[in-house]
């Protein structure tokens, strides 16, 4: 009896957090869809600079030339690989910086107690957080430097063998679980540091709410990820599969049509859902502990107490 | 000394309640302030503040307006002491909700110039 009361708790709680959050995200869509545009237009804007900037030394250094860094690129193998790594990484910092700035927005919403967000305010996050976002993403997303379809060679994709299909599959599942379970070991974290400031202390709060509350976590994100990764996951894997079969080629497109909606799906929907959904159970997990705990009044005081280590 | 610390106490208090409380009447002197009273929108606002306490999305709910606007607004009253933050409340969805109220019932304007 405990245990469905638990059950449907738990089920209500899930259904809870993607109805505020979704209501969140209609009411402040624009501020959401700003800071997604703004910081893929960032990512590419730092890309061509820094590749331009790049290109002016191989122009300038008399033993390159630009040749070098497109044609030649195996002479100079090393510092090539270096700078296109280099650049990467900092446009990487810029649109993984920029995109975090969602959680921000959330906290905006959640717990500014003016309950709405602006795109600008994106911008004082990022200079607030933006090495702390750019870590704790690269934690989360550790399963996807798993290889999956690099171990395909596109040329040789029509003759891939039975066992190789096999591995990119199983790859490409294994990577999906692996990054919901990053998911809802790491989900916390982002909240926790926009709320108060710390990158170590969010590792403890997070792990204090998974370890008080893991059902709540595993089927909020179990959801997430049935909603916005899975279409993605069997869309690609359905793409791989009829190319290396070589079914009809409009079949083909088909599908890749739809990857590309799965990938608008995660990106215009996907992440900002994620962005509230993990400031709403940060927040409701908090605030219900510190309600079991000490009160109304202390309530106010940690909340204002976060709110002076943010400023 | 426990009875000053008493009076200290009781005077906090008081200014405390005076700061969250809204008054019968404010006598306004700061020329700055009287060009926000009388602007179109900051004025609709604090009317309604006057009236009662309500968070921007409230305000927003009844008005229409942009609530980066209003937030603005808010945020110039809250700056010439002309409204003031009356509560602090966590909804059933685990949102802090900001409350806003007018500082006084009435604003009188007395300004003598020259000063």
């Amino acid at each position: 009896m405990n245990q469905k009361t638990q059950k449907k708790t738990i089920g209500e709680s899930t259904k809870t957090d993607f109805k505020v959050s979704f209501t969140m995200l209609k009411e402040n869509y624009k501020a959401f869809i700003a800071t997604e545009l703004f910081a893929i237009v960032a990512f590419l804007i730092t890309y061509m600079v820094l590749f331009s900037i790049l290109s002016l030394i191989y122009i300038i250094l008399p033993n390159l030339s630009v040749s070098d860094l497109f044609v030649s690129i195996k002479q100079n193998y090393n510092s090539s690989r270096l700078f296109v790594a280099l650049i990467t990484l900092l446009s990487y910092i810029v649109l993984v910086g920029f995109l975090n700035c969602q959680y921000g927005l959330a906290y905006d919403i959640f717990s500014s107690g003016d309950m709405f967000a602006e795109f600008k305010s994106s911008f004082s996050y990022f200079r607030k957080h933006w090495w702390k976002y750019v870590l704790l993403t690269f934690i989360m997303g550790i399963s996807m430097f798993i290889p999956d379809r690099r171990f395909i060679h596109p040329v040789k994709i029509t003759s891939i063998t039975s066992v190789e299909i096999t591995l990119v599959i199983t790859l490409r599942i294994l990577q999906f679980v692996l990054s919901w379970i990053f998911l809802v070991i790491f989900s916390i974290t982002l909240p926790s540091v926009t709320a108060q400031g710390s990158f170590t202390k969010s590792f403890d709060e997070s792990f204090k709410i998974l370890k008080e509350n893991p059902k709540r976590l595993i089927t909020t994100w179990g959801v997430y990820f049935l909603v916005f990764q899975l279409p993605l996951l069997v869309f690609s894997l359905l793409t791989i599969s009829l190319t290396v079969a070589g079914i009809d080629i409009i079949l083909i497109r088909i599908m890749l049509v739809f990857v590309v909606l799965s990938y608008l799906l995660i990106i215009f929907i996907g992440m900002p859902m994620r962005a509230l959904l993990a400031t709403r159970i940060y927040n409701s997990l908090i605030f219900a502990n510190v309600q079991k705990t000490e009160g109304e009044t202390e309530k106010k005081e940690i909340m204002n107490k976060k709110k002076e280590q943010n400023e | 000394m426990n009875k000053e610390m008493e009076v200290e106490k009781m005077g906090k208090t008081r200014e405390e309640k005076e700061r969250n409380e809204q008054q019968e009447e404010i006598i306004i002197s700061n020329p700055e302030v009287v060009p926000i009273l009388f602007h179109e929108k900051k004025g609709f606002i604090l009317k309604m503040l006057i009236d009662k306490e309500m968070t921007i999305i409230d305000i927003k709910n009844k008005t229409g307006m942009n609530p980066g606007t209003i937030k603005r607004h808010i945020t110039d009253l809250l700056k010439h002491n002309l409204i003031f933050i009356s509560r602090e409340k966590i909804n059933e969805y685990s949102i802090l909700m900001k409350f806003y109220r007018a500082r006084a019932k009435k604003f009188i304007i007395r300004i003598t110039w020259p000063q």
